[in-house]
Parts: structure tokens; C-alpha cells; sequence
């Protein structure tokens, strides 16, 4: 293999791998970010609706609450 | 209010609302900005199910033994709920790698796997063949994300 024919090699699959890694990056950022915002919007909904009413008997408390009752 | 919104549209009225107002937003945070938006609700819901699914009663023991909330939180509450979440929560992974399509063919034009298909496609005009290699990538991203979800739950199991 001469050198023309690498850089023939490389220029197939240099696009398709900097697509993945793109791909990676975008999804591995936009993951923790999401589940940072999802986290707080659980905690804001546990806080907000402490009493579950439960099917049946009774009823059930999320068990975050503990983090926004004293 | 997010899982009602189209993830395009999301992104259309993120990126060009943004820039209309005068927020120098660029495409790549416009693209992160509105998937984490667009998944952050679904997680949520997954997150919400997995700490409704521990038992009151296993917080209110460990409180009742005298443990702080910090400390019931993190030692009770969040090792069970972490193992009924680690599921539900590869399945937003996978379809957010699903999603990140979109951003790659939308006006974002982040140079993803798709757009790179896309660009190759335009040069060479082999679209079958371009495209069937991205769904090779997209099912090989995936699947590497499919073992790490599964390892990290044969991990977190309890030992039977």
C-alpha cells in the first residue's frame, strides 16, 4: 500500500468516524445535563405533591419528601 | 411541558428564538440545549418512578433508627431506587442517540454521523450504500450503549 492509497483509506473513514465521535460527544453531554435537570425537576415534584394517594388502602409519601420535610 | 414538543421544533425555536433575541447561541449548545431539555423530562419521570417505588416505610425505618435524612437519602433510598432506574434510564440513553439524528439534519447542521452520511451521499450519490453504513453506526453506538447498560445493572444487582 503507497501513500496515495492511505490517504485514500483515510479520507473514507476519517468522516464517518468523526461523525461517531460527534455523536458521542453530543450525546454523552446533552445525557448528563438532562439527568442533572431531571434529578432537580423529581426532587421539585416530590416536594410539591408529598401525599400519593394509592390504590386500595391508604395512602403512600414519595420517599424524596424526606429531603424538603423536616 | 417539554415531552409535548417535537424535538425539531424544540430545536427550531430554541436556536432561532434565541438568536432573534439577541443571544449569541451556537450550534453545537443549541443542539446540547435542546436535547437535554427535550430527555430531561423523561428522566425525570424515570427518576420519579424509580424513588416512588421504594417503600415509605424503608426511609421511616431508617429514620426511626436515628439516621439522618442525608443519610437515609443516600444510604436506603437511592441504592434501591438506583437499580429500578438503571433500565429505563439506557432506554433514553439509546433513543437519545437515536435523537441526536435530528440535530445533525436540522439547521443546526452539527457534524454528526448523520450529517457526515448526508455529506457523502451529496459527493458520491451511493445513497444506499452511505446510508445503510450510518444505521450500521447508529446500531453499533447503540449497542455498545445497550452493554454498558447492562453491566452496570449486573453490577448494581443484588447478589442471589
Amino acid at each position: 500500500m503507497n501513500v496515495t492509497d492511505l490517504w485514500g483509506v483515510l479520507a473514507t473513514v476519517a468522516p464517518p468516524c468523526y461523525g461517531s465521535a460527534m455523536t458521542v460527544l453530543l450525546v454523552v453531554l446533552s445525557f448528563a445535563i438532562a439527568t442533572l435537570l431531571g434529578a432537580f425537576v423529581c426532587v421539585l415534584r416530590c416536594c410539591s405533591q408529598p401525599v400519593l394517594r394509592a390504590t386500595g388502602t391508604g395512602s403512600s409519601r414519595c420517599s424524596a419528601t424526606f429531603l424538603c420535610s423536616s | 411541558m417539554f415531552r409535548n414538543i417535537p424535538l425539531l421544533v424544540l430545536i427550531f425555536a430554541l436556536y432561532l428564538g434565541l438568536r432573534h433575541s439577541g443571544v449569541p447561541i451556537g450550534s453545537f449548545t443549541a443542539a446540547v440545549a435542546s436535547l437535554s431539555l427535550y430527555s430531561s423530562a423523561y428522566i425525570a419521570e424515570a427518576l420519579r418512578s424509580g424513588v416512588l417505588a421504594v417503600e415509605t416505610g424503608q426511609a421511616e425505618a431508617a429514620a426511626a433508627l436515628g439516621l439522618s435524612r442525608r443519610t437515609v437519602w443516600i444510604r436506603v433510598v437511592l441504592p434501591q431506587s438506583a437499580r429500578l432506574v438503571i433500565a429505563p434510564m439506557g432506554n433514553l440513553l439509546i433513543s437519545m442517540i437515536r435523537n441526536s439524528a435530528v440535530a445533525g439534519t436540522s439547521i443546526l447542521a452539527i457534524p454528526d454521523l448523520m450529517n457526515q452520511a448526508r455529506q457523502l451521499q451529496s459527493q458520491t450519490f451511493l445513497t444506499t450504500e452511505t446510508f445503510f453504513w450510518a444505521a450500521i453506526g447508529y446500531l453499533a453506538l447503540t449497542a455498545v450503549a445497550t452493554a454498558a447498560v447492562n453491566r452496570l445493572n449486573r453490577w448494581l444487582a443484588l447478589a442471589r
